[in-house]
């Protein structure tokens, strides 16, 4: 039913995707020469450094989600839905002193999974894992099915190339460079993306009469300029919760965590937070604008990119096409090496392999960094519901998660049988609330409930956990 | 006999016109099946029988109003989108309506079948309550985080 045209044709479509994808690998490979040991494919040798660790958390959290979902949320639910999407932001912020305690806590750690197994135990693990997994793999598949829908509404190439061939690339060059190659690519791919948004932001900024805008909201869509606008102010704390549930609990944060140097990480992560703000705010206000511009909007989370390529024109659409290339390549690319880390070094080395030597293991992360390029590919295909909806099921899992981390990093008393049960009847509790109330509260609900049941068992049943526990072999 | 003729002939013009009118349908299509829409916004889509060939150059026209006989209708969209997204709707009951013209002017098909749109937005006590508990799970969070660090940090100074 999607008769909006293209604004790129076709041809410069593959052109351009096959020029970038290039591009990726061969930057992927080179930046891989270096990756020598299990530490280094995995971790990136554990060394690295402010500029490419602010670059790397940035980017992977300039997601399609960014450009798609601030943009649909400021449709949705107006001047409250932009606020709502970048208090995704503070997710870094309050992961940056986290990151600094977590590498002074577990040195030789690989994966969040090892925190959990050893501060919790195995229930709890098994648990966690079970919702880390789950949500990896529902953010992959959101990914992909961005990417393509997004080279499918600005190019016309359809659907399933576009799925394919930004799942390929990215495969690729994960597997050649693992992390190295990772935080290489997230490094060229932040600071075009931040160029790309400036330039875009500026110029929209300046095309636009504001007040024609404002007058056409207050007019046509009078509810999103209301200050007491219930759904959006429900989705405010919700989707706040959903960005620290996410970052506090997710393999792709706790990876970067351990590969940044010594004092580098709480640094890093303040500087991402920091830098990340104004990008879901400018690509959110452009999607406002629709309205005064007299374009249809069909599908609410092609808002962004519509708008923005039409009002820039031809080479506009060209910066929105690499800027979301970009930004899809970045998050795919860390979910990808961070849920295979996860795989390997959770389920693989801990349940099945435990002498497995490091020549093994690499080999073992990258069969899995290929099967789950072809998994995502697979369910990509048939392309399931809108991207909120997909992703915010996994909301109540990851908010559910939240106080069994923050409390196991800073808290002796927090016990396995809080974490277990908080996790457990959170994430219950927030899929109720999913289904009966709406995806608004359900990570909302998810948290409190865990929130709960953690400080609960805390007092009433203290732990006396070693913190030396955490730095053994 | 002239004005016998005249009259013929326009009865006949009308009559031709009202059957190409009629002949062809517009409908909207899957329709939200919820009583009451409490996002303030929703997704329309419509469809008509009208041949492919003639198809490349129809327009759509959609009205909104509050009242079902659409006494003071708003056109909301024009264009060749078999469908639209509408946000930013105030509580309260909204109709809308489709048909099919050519160039702006010709009309194709009559105004389609309404549907009717109930918004009622969440309630104020909800609301409140949410918020309210979200800060408090939000500020707890950052209190545990920021205070845990400090201390940590002291405890780290102290070790070495």
């Amino acid at each position: 039913m999607n008769y909006q045209e293209a604004v790129l044709s076709q041809e410069t479509g593959w052109v351009l995707m096959v020029l970038l994808g290039i591009f990726w690998i061969a930057l992927g490979a080179y930046w891989g020469r270096k990756s020598k040991t299990i530490d280094d494919y995995m971790l990136a040798g554990r060394n690295v450094g402010l500029a490419l660790g602010t670059a790397t958390a940035m980017a992977t959290w300039i997601t399609s989600n960014t450009t798609m979902l601030a943009p649909q949320f400021a449709i949705q639910m107006g001047i409250w839905g932009l606020v709502a999407y970048s208090t995704a932001s503070i997710g870094l912020l309050l992961f940056a002193p986290m990151a600094r305690r977590i590498r002074n806590l577990i040195p030789k750690g690989f994966t969040s999974g090892d925190f959990v197994y050893i501060r919790y135990g195995r229930a709890t693990w098994i648990l966690f894992i079970l919702i880390s997994i789950f949500y990896s793999l529902t953010w992959l598949v959101s990914m992909g099915m961005a990417g393509g829908i997004l080279l499918n509404s600005l190019t016309g190439i359809p659907y399933e190339y576009g799925v394919t061939v930004i799942l390929f690339v990215c495969v690729l060059y994960t597997l050649l460079g693992g992390l190295y190659a990772v935080i290489g690519t997230d490094y060229f791919q932040s600071v075009i993306i931040l160029i790309g948004i400036v330039i875009i932001g500026a110029t929209v900024l300046f095309k636009l009469d504001l007040d024609v805008i404002y007058i056409d909201i207050a007019t046509e869509q009078p509810a999103l300029l209301y200050i007491f606008f219930p759904p959006a102010l429900i989705a405010l704390f919700n989707n706040l919760l959903f960005g620290v549930g996410e970052i506090t609990h997710s393999n792709v944060w706790w990876s970067r965590a351990f590969a940044m140097g010594k004092g580098i990480g709480q640094k890093a992560y303040t500087l991402a937070g920091i830098l990340w703000v104004p990008i879901p705010i400018a690509a959110g206000f452009i999607a406002l604008s629709s309205g005064s511009l007299g374009i249809n909007v069909i599908s609410p989370d092609m808002i962004g990119p519509t708008v923005a390529s039409k009002v820039l024109g031809y080479y506009g659409a060209i910066s929105v096409f690499i800027i979301i290339f970009c930004s899809l390549a970045s998050s795919i690319d860390s979910l990808l090496a961070a849920t295979s880390d996860l795989i390997t070094e959770d389920i693989y080395h801990k349940l099945f392999n435990s002498h497995a030597d490091e020549i093994k293991l690499k080999k073992v992360s990258a069969i899995i960094i290929i099967l789950l390029g072809l998994f995502t590919w697979i369910v990509c295909l048939p392309k399931i519901g809108t991207l909120a909806t997909v992703l915010f099921f996994a909301g109540p899992m990851v908010g559910s998660t939240i106080w069994p981390i923050i409390t196991g990093i800073y808290w002796k008393k927090a016990g396995f049988i809080g974490a277990f049960w908080g996790m457990f009847l959170g994430t219950t509790c927030g899929l109720i609330a999913y289904f009966v109330l709406g995806w608004y509260t359900a990570t909302l609900i998810g948290t409190g409930i865990s929130m709960l049941i953690v400080c609960l068992f805390s007092f009433l049943f203290p732990a006396d956990f070693d913190w030396k526990e955490l730095n053994k072999e | 006999m002239k004005t016998i003729q005249l009259f013929f002939l326009i009865f006949n013009f009308f009559f031709i016109y009202a059957n190409y009118l009629y002949s062809f349908d517009i409908h909207f299509i899957d329709i939200p099946n919820k009583s009451k829409i409490k996002t303030g916004y929703i997704n329309l889509k419509w469809d008509t029988n009208i041949t492919k060939a003639k198809d490349m150059t129809i327009m759509y026209e959609l009205e909104k109003s509050t009242k079902p006989t659409f006494k003071i209708p708003s056109q909301i969209y024009m264009g060749y989108d078999k469908g639209t997204f509408i946000s930013g709707l105030p509580e309260g009951t909204h109709y809308f309506r489709v048909r099919a013209v050519k160039d702006k002017t010709e009309i194709l098909t009559g105004w389609s079948k309404p549907i009717q749109v109930d918004v009622e937005y969440q309630s104020k006590t909800l609301t409140i309550s949410l918020m309210i508990s979200g800060g408090v799970i939000f500020l707890a969070i950052v209190l545990v985080v920021l205070v845990g660090n400090h201390l940590k940090r002291k405890e780290e100074g102290e070790d070495t």
